[in-house]
């Protein structure tokens, strides 16, 4: 039976404890005399909800609390907090561009993520004409991105003995996991077996923290005087050890979906396909992108399509795995309903409809157009 | 209603649900009920030992949330197909502490005084005047025990762009109307949330209307993502989003945001029946 019989006073609670260590939690920042909330919902399927705190000064929030909402909130809030004060041990500008962790506490019978504020607007992004991004902007976009995430790397790869061979291990059972799930059409499983054969060789060395929905709407950007300073925030899916390149192929993939002009699943495939498969402007920003990345990792540019069939996997996967979660209680989120209801799926086959493995399929039946 | 109920019984509620949200989805509609529906419960002081009454079960997403923490869950509807179909959920998700119930309307309910830790209003199918439902409530709730109203604004933007909800509703009252029926009904410690997009959807933001500067950061920095949403959703609320926009554009630049609360599309509020 899932736990019941706690007690709920969960925002005057975490009040008064916020308030009670104020001075340990905020040194050097006046104590107010109450705190308001402001409650923000997210995503249905991400299971959590964020309130900020403010005081009755400021227009500035002080805090932000992630609350969780279902059964596994304990291992997802700890595992937030691993990752989090993990990159913020590493120090420099890596540690300065994620939030910080104040409190992580079980108040009144919720879990939740007490965690400081980052300065900045999300990464914004602009459709040109021809249905492809703004290729100015798009660029500049990509460096930063880029840029952190080899910071985040470097700060995070030398210190962290990553289990490689857990790594790996743990990347077939998913690839194995996928096979069983989904339907897949014989070039798919020879994909699969290509990626299961070649996965190995790919994360030799090379492992290292991963954010795990590194999209442009999690990046924040302030600027200071001339340098742009970039905050990364929502770190709720992260991992202390990922495969290379997946939070860069996750920035690029959804960079632009939700700009897109064309609506339906149409309109994700032609981007998808726009982006990694035809030759334009945009895409070779992207094959640009990827190209240097890989070679500050040293990185094998054989490797990309390998890794890049992994990351579709475990996208698809881990969305998959959500919604089993999810529809425990009660209704599955919006966007999968309307993929489902376009093909007509019965309820069970509307828990495997997603984008990711659209785009699964796509890589496997135009690999042979791969940019890279 | 009636097919969500044979499915829900032959099937599964899951299967149920998802058929007939699926049906709405395919005309452009919505989702009527996430998790996200009970959110404002983390906003109220409840108790494990709390006794809650939800007047209005919609498709049961509200009384099922708080049978997860409260005592007690009694959830009360005049359509009698949400009431069953909630019992139908009730029983196949094994939830025991959760009491659907039918009735009339708010008048009829077979409860006595003074027995509820949070009483939980949301639409009923035969809507009263407020004053009566608040009566209702008080009556109902322990000293010093919450309230807990999800209401539409009769001055609501979109009520005066004509795109408001059609249907038999309860006749609506401003901030100001909601503050003196509550006091008048002998309600203290109230709360004022805006909820957006809607009250009666799944609320994406609750907005304290006490904090000018909650109400500010909103519309500087989270009103403008509306830009970054789906080309879907950008479709569904485009006239909505358009007025919006001027709208927060003149008040802060004329420093006029305070008049926000005035123009929300709903309220969600929170109120302590005074000892």
């Amino acid at each position: 039976m899932q736990e019941r019989l706690c007690e709920v006073r969960m925002l005057p609670e975490l009040t008064n404890c916020v308030l009670d260590s104020w001075n340990s939690f905020f040194p050097g920042v006046d104590k107010p005399q109450n705190l308001c909330y402001l409650g923000i919902s997210g995503s249905v399927e991400g299971g959590t909800t964020t309130v900020l705190g403010f005081n009755n000064r400021d227009s500035r929030p002080l805090f932000a609390v992630k609350i969780h909402r279902n059964y596994d909130a304990c291992e997802r809030a700890f595992n937030e907090r691993d990752v989090l004060n993990y990159v913020g041990t590493c120090g420099g500008a890596t540690a300065a561009s994620v939030p910080r962790i104040i409190l992580c506490e079980r108040i009144a019978g919720t879990w939740v993520l007490v965690q400081s504020i980052l300065d900045g607007s999300p990464m914004s992004a602009v459709m040109s004409n021809d249905r492809t991004p703004h290729i100015e902007v798009a660029a500049h976009n990509m460096h930063l991105a880029a840029d952190w995430l080899l910071q985040l790397h470097e700060a995070t790869r030398n210190d962290l003995e990553i289990d490689q061979a857990h790594l790996i291990q743990n990347g077939l059972k998913t690839i194995e996991d996928f096979s069983n799930i989904f339907d897949l059409l014989p070039d798919e499983y020879d994909f699969l077996k290509e990626v299961s054969d070649r996965l190995c060789a790919t994360v030799s060395g090379n492992g290292c923290v991963q954010h795990g929905d590194f999209c442009r709407q999690n990046v924040l950007i302030s600027k200071n005087a001339d340098r742009t300073k970039i905050g990364v925030l929502d770190w709720t899916d992260a991992k202390l050890a990922g495969f290379p390149l997946h939070d860069l192929l996750y920035f690029l993939t959804t960079y632009c979906l939700q700009i897109r002009k064309e609506l339906g699943i149409t309109g994700f495939v032609n981007i998808f396909e726009d982006s990694f498969f035809k030759r334009n402007a945009y895409s070779n920003l992207i094959k640009q992108c990827i190209t240097s990345y890989c070679a500050q990792l040293r990185l094998d540019l054989s490797f990309v399509k390998i890794l890049f069939g992994m990351f579709l996997i475990e996208q698809a996967m881990f969305e998959y795995n959500k919604l089993v979660k999810f529809s425990t209680y009660g209704g599955l989120p919006r966007f999968h309903i309307y993929l489902a209801s376009s093909n007509n799926r019965s309820y069970d086959e509307a828990l495997k409809e997603q984008l990711w493995i659209y785009f699964f399929r796509v890589l496997t039946r135009e690999q042979h157009n791969f940019i890279i | 209603m009636k097919q969500l109920l044979r499915v829900a019984e032959s099937e599964g509620w899951n299967t149920a649900l998802y058929n007939y949200t699926k049906v709405q989805v395919g005309k452009n509609g919505t989702v009527v009920e996430d998790q996200r529906t009970a959110d404002w419960r983390y906003l109220l002081p409840l108790s494990s030992e709390s006794v809650a009454l939800v007047l209005g079960c919609g498709l049961g997403t509200v009384p099922v949330a708080l049978s997860e923490t409260c005592r007690k869950v009694y959830a009360v509807d005049s359509c009698w197909d949400k009431v069953a179909f909630l019992n139908i959920r009730k029983k196949q998700h094994k939830i025991d502490n959760l009491y659907p119930t039918y009735a009339h309307d708010t008048l009829s309910l077979p409860f006595s005084a003074g027995c509820f830790d949070l009483v939980s209003v949301r639409d009923m199918a035969q809507p009263l005047p407020f004053y009566k439902t608040v009566r209702r409530a008080h009556g109902l709730l322990k000293e010093g025990a919450i309230a807990h109203f999800s209401l539409g604004n009769r001055l609501a933007f979109q009520r005066l762009l004509c795109r408001g909800e059609s249907g038999a509703s309860p006749p609506l009252h401003t901030i100001f109307g909601y503050r003196r029926i509550l006091k008048t009904e002998g309600f203290s410690d109230i709360q004022f949330y805006a909820v957006l997009p809607h009250h009666n959807g799944i609320p994406l933001f609750y907005i304290p209307l006490e904090s000018s500067q909650a109400m500010e950061f909103f519309l500087r920095n989270i009103f403008p993502l509306f830009e970054m949403v789906t080309p879907e959703s950008k479709q569904a609320f485009a006239l909505e989003y358009m007025v919006a926009k001027i709208a927060v554009r003149l008040g802060l630049f004329f420093n006029l945001t305070s008049l926000a609360k005035i123009f929300v599309p709903g309220f969600c509020v929170i109120a302590r029946k005074v000892v």
